[in-house]
């Protein structure tokens, strides 16, 4: 079987309009279902089928008025968001989807969407099963893999995957239901109204049944009637807003979830490994495999550039087995250039963006006074659970790759641009994958791999360790935040807030991947260089009324790779403004919820607030040394309020430990409460392992830490057995997103406890380091 | 040249062990056991996590000749005829996973638990549990389902 997956699916597209498949593809297809790859069975099969894929553009923003709105508007986020912006920039292409219904009368759906453990896989198929009346198990879903034809349509970041999928998908899968019922009424000689449907069956009146698999007529071609289908009214919602378990939760358990390295989709790809330099930016100078290349099981040692920074070089080691692989790595002798970063520390590059960071606003003298300070968030590595990972064969005439990218378009471009082929001659398989949080934005593996089976002119498995991962992977950048709030020191009329005030200064965010390029495609007045501004302007806002409020960014690159990591700016920028306004509710001798109620300037904020008062009995009285602590964040059109209790130590071997998590959420309407329950605690734990656990060093041009046993994310003991979470009821708007929201709440609230609890003002991370005596 | 016979869910095993692999190395790559994953390939994370001779080995750090005559259990050996290990069902049925990696690891350590704990309180899941990291934060759920598959066994026997 000479045919990928891939070409299948084109073939499947394009040959939709004839329901008719020669014997010949049957047995074709039965192959295909033997090469393992169990969730490509079933389709195509004998008989008929139809797909759809509607084109519908121009949504609520055209992108002038968009461009209109980007101009000279100080805290942007409050009018146009980065979820805006991606809706506006993929709007023509998201109701491009592929939905089958096959001969056994079920459901096949491609998902142009990454799976990282987030649970889109299972909303999609939610919103699929409610519009087209079938059970969730009669669909078998599968993830796109890069197809030029969605151009900005496909990239999964910014939590913006189930709103983007919202209005599209429901809106595509009412026009095939209505196909499906103009078919019904031909068939049973009724008009259209006298048709129902249920799990995958039209009903006439009479209660006769007839399988969506049985009904062609009409079905195929132009129906511009379909267009006018309408989703359907939330009040007749059978599976959205019920608790759905991941559909994939029995493969997991049993362990027949394949990840990359577990895939067995070309034969003879071979585990591989690189040997990389001792520091950022080093390169081979010569190398010597003699006690390598003998060792059982080695295939091939070559010389590799590396992608992650392009100036580097290491030594690929292709094996018979990641073990041998190993071994052979560790008999290398290679002599090394050391990085352009030799002498790069991390105190370096503080005092670097201290250099570049914008002044705050001046006190006036007498009559005002502030709080705030500087804040610094070192840098943080993503360390999803499995590390960067492609399979990559650019042996024959089309170069393939399996990866886990949540841009493949990117990927498939910075590929071909790689290896001097054309972008259609890159097929890029997406993999679902062990966990993301803003790491699989860049798919670093999968341009290494791609490259390195050329020059070992092999297919291969290329994994990076663990030790890569952390020392060469990408990661969050090391920030610098002066945050500075104002207000009158009030000896006539009471204290006033006057002006709030944000800058700053942090290593460049690397945003290669491509989110920029959905966004650059509004017509290429947001120029790239503006692009980081861009991100933080849609994404960056004070949600209270305090005068006059200015959040800037400048940024300054350095020898660290970064990507974004959970939360992109707000995991960091936002904290620290919510540390801030508690420091502002002190000052004004205010308690920190009825001064966030009474300054807030969001409706919905306010309710989510008081729902975690109410439900985690804010102001209770804690024993010395424990405290609760609040945090809020509006973002992706949701809003979240978090409340934690904290217990702190004064023995610098003890860590401070949240002992209750309460978390108030409204993100307009939940389509999958266990889905979004589960984001939400995940990103409660994220942190606690940022804020209290575990950082990166940069000692040196080179990262200090290696694996898990230095990098401390949280283990089971640092997180509570007391977590709540509550929802919102919906309110008629489109879902928002929720996947990165909960990151900067609980993090905030965790500084805020902190600094309840011992009196000290929280300025550097993670707290154990810095305050070990807190 | 050197032959390592043992037994891996119930299917005898003969191989050549020239290469001294690492155990989990052996499995995934030249038995095509891809059940246990690697995560830092150092033992400090549990993601290979299998049961050797009814006890927890972390194969990453495990030489192959360690295993001469063992009688090794992993993820996909745990279901018997398709039946799902208590521990299993309670995995599925509080909706753990999230993107899953860790979970393999996570499920063998709590059968371990429950094996010689049928009723852990908080502070024996936390105990049992901390060396195996869920990265994507399932540990709240990891701990309901330990208690759900605490009373599915009892129930049973
Ligand atoms: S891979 Fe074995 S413990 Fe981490
Ligand atoms: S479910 Fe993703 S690491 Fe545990």
């Amino acid at each position: 079987m000479t045919k990928s997956n891939h070409a299948e699916q084109i073939e499947t597209i394009t040959s939709s309009q004839k329901h008719d498949q020669s014997d010949s593809d049957d047995e074709h297809i039965v192959e295909t279902e033997n090469t393992g790859r169990r969730k490509f069975i079933g389709y195509m099969l004998k008989g008929s089928s139809f797909a759809v894929a509607l084109h519908i553009t121009g949504g609520a923003l055209r992108p002038q008025d968009a461009n209109a709105q980007l101009l000279g508007i100080p805290e942007l986020a409050d009018e146009l968001d980065l979820t805006d912006l991606l809706l506006i920039s993929g709007d023509p292409f998201y109701y491009d989807y592929l939905i089958k219904i096959t001969s056994d009368n079920r459901v096949r759906f491609e998902l142009p969407r990454m799976e990282v453990g987030q649970g889109i896989l299972t909303a999609a198929m939610m919103i699929l099963a409610e519009e087209l009346d079938v059970e969730m198990s009669s669909i078998d879903a599968t993830l796109s893999p890069a197809e030029i034809r969605r151009a900005t349509g496909q990239i999964t970041g910014g939590s913006h995957a189930i709103t983007s999928l919202w209005d599209p998908l429901r809106k595509v899968a009412a026009a095939l239901l209505l196909k499906i019922k103009l078919s019904a009424a031909v068939h049973f000689g009724l008009s259209v109204n006298e048709i129902s449907t249920e799990n995958g069956f039209a009903i006439d009146n009479d209660g006769s049944r007839i399988a969506y698999s049985e009904l062609t007529a009409g079905v195929e071609g132009r129906n511009d009637a379909a267009r006018l289908a309408q989703p359907k009214d939330p009040s007749q919602y059978k599976i959205i807003g019920t608790q759905q378990k991941r559909v994939d939760a029995r493969d997991i358990v049993t362990g027949k979830l394949d990840f990359a390295m577990d895939l067995d989709v070309v034969p003879d790809a071979m585990p591989t490994l690189v040997a990389r330099p001792p520091s950022l930016g080093g390169r081979v100078i010569t190398f010597d495999d003699s006690e390598a290349i003998g060792l059982p099981g080695v295939l091939a040692i070559k010389e590799v550039p590396l992608d992650v920074d392009a100036n580097s070089s290491g030594v690929a080691v292709v094996a018979r087995s990641f073990g041998e692989a190993f071994r052979a790595r560790d008999a290398l002798n290679i002599s090394w250039s050391v990085g352009a970063a030799e002498n790069l520390s991390d105190a370096e590059v503080i005092e670097q963006l201290r250099a570049i960071n914008l002044p705050t606003l001046p006190n006036i003298p007498l009559a005002t006074d502030s709080v705030g300070g500087e804040f610094i968030f070192p840098y943080l590595a993503h360390a999803p659970m499995e590390t960067m990972t492609a399979v990559a064969d650019a042996t024959g005439s089309k170069v393939r790759v399996w990866t886990g990218a949540k841009t493949p378009l990117a990927a498939q471009a910075k590929i071909a641009r790689d290896l001097g082929v054309l972008p259609t001659d890159v097929e890029l398989n997406v993999i679902q994958s062990g966990g993301s949080f803003g790491r699989r934005l860049f798919f670093d593996a999968a341009v290494e791999g791609a490259r390195i089976s050329q020059i070992v002119n092999r297919p291969i498995k290329l994994m990076f360790t663990r030790q890569d991962d952390t020392k060469f992977g990408r990661a969050r950048p090391l920030s610098l935040h002066n945050v500075k709030a104002t207000y009158t020191r009030g000896f006539l009329i009471g204290k006033k807030v006057l002006s709030f005030d944000h800058r700053a200064a942090t290593a460049e965010l690397d945003l290669e991947h491509g989110f920029g390029d959905g966004i650059t495609a509004l017509g290429g007045e947001l120029a790239p260089a503006a692009f980081s501004q861009t991100i933080w302007h849609s994404t960056q806002l004070v949600q209270y009324k305090f005068g006059v409020t200015s959040l800037l960014l400048n940024e300054k690159k350095f020898v660290v790779p970064t990507s974004s990591w959970r939360g992109i700016y707000s995991g960091t920028a936002a904290v620290a403004n919510e540390i801030v306004v508690d420091e502002l509710a002190r000052a004004m001798n205010k308690d920190e919820y009825q001064f966030r109620l009474q300054m807030l300037d969001d409706d919905r904020s306010k309710a989510v607030l008081r729902k975690v008062s109410q439900e985690g009995n804010w102001g209770r009285s804690m024993e010395k040394g424990r405290a609760q602590g609040l945090g809020l964040h509006k973002e992706y059109k949701s809003r979240a309020a978090v409340l934690v209790e904290l217990q702190t130590f004064k023995d610098p071997e003890k860590e401070s430990k949240v002992t209750k998590i309460v978390v108030a959420l409204d993100v307009n309407r939940v389509l999958n409460p266990t889905g979004l329950e589960a984001q939400v605690i995940g990103a409660a734990t994220d942190a606690i392992t940022y804020m209290i656990r575990t950082s990166l060093h940069l000692d040196n041009g080179a990262i200090r830490e290696s694996s898990y046993g230095d990098f401390e994310i949280a283990r089971m003991r640092n997180t509570p057995p007391d977590i709540e979470v509550h929802f919102m009821p919906p309110n008629g708007e489109t879902p928002g997103g929720a996947g990165e929201l909960v990151v900067p709440a609980a993090a905030a609230a965790i500084a805020n406890a902190f600094a309840r609890a011992t009196g000290i003002a929280p300025r550097r991370f993670p707290l154990r380091d810095f305050y070990p005596e807190g | 040249m050197p032959q390592i016979t043992f037994n891996v869910n119930n299917n005898p095993v003969s191989i050549d062990a020239e290469n001294d692999d690492e155990l989990l190395y052996l499995l995934r790559d030249r038995l095509g056991i891809t059940g246990p994953k690697y995560g830092c390939g150092v033992g400090v994370c549990g993601a290979c996590t299998i049961f050797k001779d009814g006890e927890l080995v972390r194969p990453c750090i495990v030489p192959m000749e360690e295993v001469e005559g063992a009688s090794l259990t992993t993820i996909e050996g745990l279901a018997v005829d398709d039946i799902l290990h208590p521990v299993q069902e309670a995995w599925i049925n509080e909706d753990v996973a999230q993107c899953g990696f860790c979970q393999a690891g996570q499920i063998l350590t709590a059968v371990k638990l429950l094996e010689s704990n049928p009723n852990p309180n908080e502070d024996d899941i936390d105990e049992a549990m901390s060396d195996n990291i869920c990265r994507c934060g399932t540990y709240h759920r990891i701990r309901k389902a330990i208690k759900h598959a605490a009373a599915l066994i009892q129930q049973t026997t």
